[in-house]
């Protein structure tokens, strides 16, 4: 089996959501019937990956400093800052 | 008790690549007020896109041809997804299944460090932890980093550090890399007496960080028994087991589609390779077949431009003469004066060197010429014209200097015949400053001798 | 009802682009307050003149305007407000035109019926019917442009369906060109390898100006096309006499889509085109499941970012990150983005990503070459659009989400192989719209859009 209630929490923790009692009770009989579908491509043969749809390579720019956004306007969205920076969470 | 235990040490090395501009966005990599170098890219807004920095790939595959790697064609960009204030976009840009470059190694002194792959990335913001949280400066944000990882090859923390050297010697010699960077590295470090389990020390910053925490770690394996895998930090005096929180993130490697894929021809390659300057240790090699000491060598070689500077000089005077010059006058000039070679006058170099060389100069005559090293006008041989202070070889007047040097130092002379050795200095020193450093002090200390026991 | 073409022309002979304008959001707002196709509402050009002079365009949700809320109809967007214009908003606005407004989506564009909106948004009503759904993601473009008496069009966008599903199931035209074709700068990522910007329209010309200053390089936008854009327009002069038309007669279809299938079948023989059915096995068998596979391990990433920090929904930042990231995630993402945030975070974590994300890029190289394959034989591809009728919200608000997968089975294949497709409105059953999809070869907007013409001709 793919996807219990186990494996679906750790997949939650690892992508930030925390779901209800509820949500993991509805999402992983969905989730699961999803996944078995997809088990499908096990048959595809091998092949070179298409990253793109079309062919598309060697796309750069020179080395050249071009304006940055005014402070205001890069922390205009920002709604906790200090001096400048930007207020986050703690990492320790 | 540690001789018979072999470890083994593998590094993942990151430096900054010298570019103007970041690695997905026009903003500056120069420092800043907080947050005033950043745009909608380098800040993960919604809807902005990366376009890759040419000169960056170019820099990077130049380190990778000079550490030897084979390179990947066609690379592409990945996303490593992990959640942290510091990462504009909960993902990092950086590379993969293709790394720009692999299966390199790099020679230190007898020993073949295997590279196991070189790739490009973009550096997060920086945080500082205030007031129970953190202050987040973007700026940083999508720097171009290299990241250069070992195979576990290096056998101890001496060896890495040798290791480390070198590959910072290569990378200032490809001009790739700012200078006087802040390397930054993790290491894994394992030895025989515990089956080779892995211990993994997580970004440390600084050569010399590196080198202790690699010895504390080496030390405590040696002592302790590694029953499991795991990543330890170094906090400056020991290294400390992480929290498995803050390392079971599963990063879920996808390509980056909003990048294409890079390839490259063999002409490029070739036309990166060629930009190469020859490295150290050709150098070295060179210079020694031409009667520079192998110290010399590997000083005046720690630096592209000095070297350069010095093998221009060595074509035109005497290169042992010169190699002493400059690593025993130039190179502590620059550094007390906090100059750079290119601010030298290197013609005025040359022909101080040649003179100390035919000795129509002495050395302390060629260290007052030095004082106008910088000055791009500045013609020692003019100079010496106009001063007169070349070298005094005419024995006789020297004689004479030295004998009424004798009479006006009576006590000195006295003293020396007592058997006081010292006290000749008084009277050499006399001559010196009557012939304005124009004589050579060996020879004038020689002649006072004879004169002072055959009297 | 007037087009833009001829619109532009009665500004010209000074008519009030402003008043227009005006007169179009009025309108907008009346219309809205029944279907609720609108986000936004705003007022925005610079200079007039230029091919699109004064006439009013919608915006998708999930792409930029300067300074108007864009939120790709989504909570955890609340409140942001880009401080740049996507480069599809700014060359409409260089061209001439007036942004009027932000159009509701199924948040991040996850959805094909508009019924998965996020948490605070209403469900847009199908222009004919308002018990039935308008089709997504992109169904408050598709619905302003069907109701509005105003010559208009609407920026849509499409990753696996979600420019042609609302086009059909609203009766307008909508194009989505050839990866590529247009600049993604300033759209928001649901999967940044499928993701296309297109035009809704009622007409197939007026869809051609409309792509026409959409179209082009961007140096902002890596993977924007350098190739030359072709003068659009110029399809009314073209015929498609002698070409060759494959078409899928797929099974499942409901019986009046099939026969209006045969009807435009019909039609394209008479026009003097040969026409030929034609399958795609290794499509049907894999576009499905190789097409979420690939978007929503691609939507998992974009997605990260969204986490209280910097814009959007936000908190005071208190306590640990990893704490309140996922508070705000969990609070401000609607079920469907959790759904696909958690399919996609599993389909590429090691262990599992070999069999399902590689294997899923593998199936695309398969795909584009079993197209590849058919386009050097014919012109362009023919198939309904969506298998079934406009449903009903209730009905399809009660699908599973694998129901809801499979129900895409049309219009994944062209999508994920980056193929130019559209849908124009080619019959009504009873008084709701049949949609036509047609598909041509990478950069054949204008074969496609030939035989749209065409066969919007024969459809009176």
């Amino acid at each position: 089996m793919l996807i219990n209630q186990e494996v679906l929490k750790r997949v939650a923790k690892n992508s930030r959501l925390n779901l209800s009692e509820s949500e993991i009770g509805e999402f992983t009989p969905q989730l699961r019937d999803v996944l078995e579908f997809f088990e499908k491509l096990k048959k595809v043969p091998q092949a070179e990956v298409s990253i793109h749809p079309v062919s598309i390579e060697n796309v750069y720019r020179e080395d050249l400093v071009e304006n940055s956004l005014h402070r205001d306007e890069a922390l205009k969205n920002v709604k906790y800052q200090n001096n400048g920076r930007i207020r986050g969470p703690r990492t320790i | 008790m540690g001789d018979s235990i072999e470890t083994k040490i593998g590094l993942e090395v990151h430096v900054q690549i010298n570019t103007k501009s970041k690695l997905f966005c026009g903003c500056t990599t120069e420092e800043g007020e907080p947050n005033n170098n950043t745009c909608e890219t380098c800040m993960g807004m919604p809807g902005a896109k990366p376009v890759t920095n040419k000169k960056a790939i170019d820099s990077v595959i130049k380190i990778c041809k000079a550490l030897n790697c084979e390179i990947s064609t066609p690379s592409f960009f990945s996303r490593k997804t992990y959640f942290y204030p510091d990462l504009a976009k909960n993902y990092q840009i950086t590379q993969y299944e293709t790394p720009l470059g692999k299966e390199g190694f790099l020679q230190v002194e007898n020993t073949k460090i295997r590279i196991k792959r070189v790739h490009i990335e973009e550096d997060p913001a920086a945080l500082e932890h205030a007031g129970g949280g953190t202050l987040i400066d973007y700026n940083r944000s999508g720097i171009p980093l290299a990241e250069i990882v070992t195979e576990p090859d290096i056998r101890s923390p001496e060896q890495a550090r040798n290791f480390l050297k070198k590959l910072i010697n290569i990378l200032s010699y490809l001009n790739v890399i700012v200078p006087d960077t802040t390397i930054k590295a993790d290491a894994n470090i394992s030895n025989s007496k515990n089956n080779f389990i892995r211990a993994e020390i997580k970004n440390v910053t600084g050569f010399k960080e590196i080198e202790k925490a690699l010895l504390y770690e080496t030390k405590r394996q040696q002592e302790e028994e590694v029953t499991k895998q795991e990543t330890r930090r170094w906090d400056g005096t020991k290294t400390i087991v992480m929290r498995s929180k803050e390392t079971e993130d599963d990063y879920g490697y996808i390509y980056d589609s909003d990048i294409p894929k890079m390839t490259f021809t063999q002409e490029y390659i070739n036309k990166i390779s060629s930009s190469i300057p020859k490295l150290s240790d050709e150098r070295i090699r060179e210079l020694t077949k031409i009667g520079v000491s192998q110290e010399d060598a590997k000083v005046i070689t720690q630096d592209l431009f000095v070297s350069d500077a010095f093998e221009k000089i060595a074509q035109k005077s005497n290169p042992a003469t010169a190699a002493k010059w400059f690593r025993k006058e130039l190179l502590k000039r620059l550094n007390a004066d906090e100059k750079q070679i290119k601010e030298v006058n290197i013609e005025a170099l040359t022909e101080i060197i040649k003179m100390i060389h035919e000795k129509t100069i002495t050395e302390h005559t060629g260290r007052e010429l030095m004082t106008k090293i910088y000055d791009k006008n500045f013609s020692p041989i003019e100079s010496i014209k106009k001063t007169g202070a070349t070298m005094i070889k005419d024995t006789t007047t020297l004689k004479k200097m030295c004998e009424d040097a004798i009479e006006k130092n009576p006590k000195a002379a006295v003293d020396y015949k007592k058997g006081e050795e010292k006290a000749l200095n008084a009277i050499v020193g006399a001559v010196m400053k009557e012939t304005k450093g124009t004589a050579k002090p060996d020879e004038v200390k020689r002649i006072i001798e004879e004169m002072l026991t055959t009297l | 009802m007037t087009t833009i073409i001829e619109q532009v022309k009665m500004f010209e002979s000074g008519e009030s682009c402003d008043e227009y304008a005006e007169s179009f959001i009025e309108e907008a707002k009346k219309i809205n307050k029944k279907f609720y196709y609108f986000t936004e509402f705003c007022n925005k050009s610079s200079k007039r003149g230029g091919a699109l002079s004064g006439i009013p365009v919608t915006v998708k949700d999930c792409i930029c305007v300067k300074g108007v809320q864009s939120r790709a109809s989504s909570a955890i967007l609340n409140t942001y407000t880009p401080v740049f214009n996507a480069s599809s908003v700014q060359k409409t606005i260089d061209e001439g035109a007036t942004i009027t407004g932000k159009t509701v989506q199924d948040e991040f564009g996850f959805g094909g019926f508009s019924v998965n909106v996020g948490i605070g948004f209403e469900i847009p009503r199908n222009p004919h019917d308002e018990d039935r759904v308008c089709g997504g993601s992109s169904g408050g473009s598709a619905g302003i442009t069907a109701i509005t008496k105003h010559a208009h069009f609407s920026i849509g966008e499409s990753t696996g369906g979600s420019i042609v599903t609302p086009a059909a199931f609203c009766g307008v035209v909508g194009i989505c060109p050839t990866y590529g074709i247009v600049s993604r700068y300033g759209l928001m990522d649901y999967a940044n390898s499928l993701d296309k910007i297109g035009p809704f329209t009622k007409t197939v010309l007026e869809g051609a100006v409309a792509l026409k200053v959409l179209a082009g390089h961007d140096t902002k936008d890596s993977t924007s096309t350098n190739k030359k854009i072709p003068d659009y327009t110029k399809i009314t002069e073209k015929s498609i006499k002698g070409w060759k038309i494959g078409y899928i007669d797929p099974e499942g279809v409901e019986e009046p889509i099939r026969e209006n299938l045969h009807e435009s079948i019909q039609e394209i023989k008479e026009s003097g085109a040969k026409t030929e059915k034609i399958t795609l096995p290794i499509s049907d068998e894999y576009a499905i499941p190789a097409y979420y596979t690939i978007a929503l391990c691609e939507a998992s990433t974009n997605l990260a970012k969204y986490c209280g920090l910097r814009y959007g929904a936000q908190e005071e930042p208190k306590g640990f990150f990893d704490e309140y990231f996922s508070n705000i995630r969990s609070k401000n993402f609607g079920k469907e983005a959790k759904r696909r945030i958690l399919l996609g975070t599993f389909a590429r974590q090691a262990g599992f990503r070999d069999a399902f994300y590689i294997k899923a890029l593998q199936a695309r190289t398969h795909i584009i070459n079993e197209y590849k394959k058919i386009f050097s034989e014919v012109d362009a591809i023919i198939t309904p659009t969506m298998p079934i009728l406009p449903p009903l919200i209730k009905k399809a608000s009660e699908l599973t989400p694998l129901q809801s997968y499979l129900s895409d089975k049309l219009t994944v294949g062209p999508n994920i192989a980056g193929l130019p497709h559209m849908s124009l409105p080619t019959g009504k059953h009873k008084s709701l719209p049949i949609g036509l999809m047609i598909t041509a070869d990478h950069y054949e907007e204008e074969k496609m859009m030939t035989l749209g013409v065409e066969l919007e001709e024969k459809n009176g």
